[in-house]
């Protein structure tokens, strides 16, 4: 069966991105998936397929505030960051098998004000689900001090700077590149405040290599996105933009990084060719990337897995503005999760949309046609999908 | 070294297979890694079934305690403030001579002391009953 093209993303949106809000999680999910369905022209009750967020809300909370009473299909996909590219590929397969036709996926999180209650805050039980992981990291990893995903990532990060002698000021140009891309989007947290080289190199270190502004913005948000088939997609208001291709891939052992054969593999790097080989296009042919940006290093081995340049050239490849909106290949054009906010990469999707759309505004890449979305998630589980205008 | 009132560090309560490798360890006083006795393939951390011959057959075998930096977390900032005091502090993974990799705290070394591939020795501490700490030191 071959599902390349078999489902189009024809609805999205996001909220505000905010560090610091009274909207709990939930409201914030609701406002992004009901502006979503909204945004491809349906009526809410005609979801009949949901992807909630791992922990927060339920899909049948989601349905029940929907008026959505013929769900046919609901799944969670556990890979962090990685979840909602890959969910696009569990939609397009329920949408490809007549399971279910006008399909939401949705994340939302109080990213900021989890660990910063308002004095206000009501307490609230919804919460993230802990990671699939979560055993190895709290019996072998959080003893010793290692506890976040910036500690977690430093122990291949630490490889993979040392084996291709990657300096801060090869990875500051995926953060200052970001950074100048969220001037030109009116949702983006760090919209009009610009970043030079002197202030990523004076940011402290967090773990090495790692810097303060390697890292991604802690946001309160949400967002949300609306897939039916490409045939439905005609009748609907926006130019379609059909998933092309798509994988997830899981590094080996998964649950546990350093006993890893190789730790520099990735999720993506068993993705990614998989992902192309269905989409019939190559890397080179891309018009824009959105690669999730949860820290600097991270998007420069996701850009190598994903076959934009060999192993260890990624620090070439992001050079030179070859990454920025007048460049060949224009990269995170909302600011990405390093400056635009963090929906988990569901903003990498809504981006990518609006982009084949040709509705991105100042950050519009000219006549894109064809583009890539990456997710990253966990301990480097690995999504991708390869999006095309219809 | 952290003082009488900062908050305490994690101490995990193992479980399971987990917990035969913390009381192996304990029991000996020095790392012991879990074997399988069939093919003889060390794994680690703890697996019920051999990923090489899917024995469910093991035991927790002596290893020598040297190996080398493999890699390691270089930890400027902490949101653990059992560590707040330690800061900073690097968490090093070593590769044991006998293959497996195993994470412990890189004591007495300040960032940029130890590289890569330097060689070192794993030792372990009791934590409680349950719990083997295990320290990484230069060799
Ligand atoms: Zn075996």
């Amino acid at each position: 069966m071959d599902i390349s093209g078999a489902a189009a993303i024809v609805g999205v949106a996001e909220t505000d991105y905010m560090r610091g809000t009274s909207l709990s999680v939930p409201e914030l999910v609701l406002e992004a998936t009901m502006a979503a369905i909204a945004d491809a022209g349906l009526d809410p009750s005609e979801i009949d397929g949901i992807l909630p967020p791992p922990g927060f809300i339920s899909s049948e909370e989601i349905a029940a505030n929907l008026g959505a009473d013929d769900i046919r299909y609901a799944v969670t996909v556990h890979m962090g960051g990685a979840s909602p590219v890959a969910a696009l590929q569990s939609a397009t397969m329920a949408i490809a098998a007549g399971i279910a036709t006008n399909v939401v996926i949705t994340v939302g999180w109080n990213g900021y004000s989890a660990m910063r209650p308002r004095p206000d805050a009501r307490p609230t039980k919804r919460r993230l689900e802990p990671g699939p992981f979560v055993d190895v990291s709290r019996n072998f990893y959080a003893p010793y001090g290692v506890r976040s995903a910036v500690q977690w990532y430093s122990m291949y990060i630490q490889r993979y700077v040392d084996l291709y002698d990657v300096e801060p000021t090869d990875a500051a140009q995926v953060a200052l590149t970001c950074r100048e891309h969220a001037h030109l989007n009116d949702k983006a947290l760090m919209g009009g405040r610009p970043m030079t080289m002197d202030d990523y190199l004076a940011s402290p270190l967090i773990t090495e290599p790692m810097r303060k502004f390697d890292c991604c913005l802690e946001t309160d948000c949400a967002a949300a996105v609306v897939l039916t088939s490409p045939e439905r997609a005609m009748d609907l208001p926006h130019a379609p933009v059909l998933w092309l291709g798509g994988a997830e891939g899981h590094p080996y052992p998964a649950d546990e990084i350093t006993n890893r054969p190789d730790m520099l593999k990735l999720g993506l790097d068993s993705a990614a060719p998989r992902a192309f080989a269905m989409a019939g296009v190559q890397p080179a042919d891309m018009d824009f990337l959105q690669i999730y940006d949860c820290f600097t290093y991270v998007v420069m081995m996701e850009l190598e897995a994903i076959g934009m340049c060999p192993k260890g050239a990624a620090k070439e490849f992001v050079a030179d503005g070859n990454i920025s909106l007048s460049g060949r290949y224009p990269m995170n054009t909302h600011g990405g999760l390093l400056s635009q906010g963090h929906a988990w990469g569901l903003n990498h999707v809504v981006e990518a949309a609006r982009q084949l759309r040709h509705e991105a505004g100042d950050a519009q890449v000219r006549d894109a046609e064809l583009g890539v979305v990456t997710g990253y998630g966990d301990l480097g589980d690995g999504s991708i999908a390869v999006l095309a205008r219809g | 070294m952290s003082t009488a009132k900062s908050a305490r560090k994690y101490v995990p309560k193992p479980e399971g297979l987990n917990l035969e490798f913390h009381l192996a360890c304990l029991e000996a006083g020095t790392l012991r890694i879990q074997r399988c006795t069939d093919c003889g393939q060390f794994r680690h951390p703890q697996r019920w079934y051999c990923p090489s011959c899917h024995s469910r057959n093991y035991d927790f075998a002596p290893v020598s305690g040297s190996g080398r930096i493999y890699s390691m977390a270089v930890n400027h900032f902490t949101v653990d403030r059992g560590w707040a005091d330690e800061l900073p502090y690097i968490t090093a993974v070593v590769e044991l001579d006998e293959g497996p990799r195993v994470v412990g705290s890189l004591r007495d070394v300040q960032p940029g002391q130890a590289g890569l591939g330097q060689p070192v020795r794993v030792s372990v501490e009791p934590r409680g009953e349950e719990f083997a700490y295990l320290w990484v030191d230069l060799a």
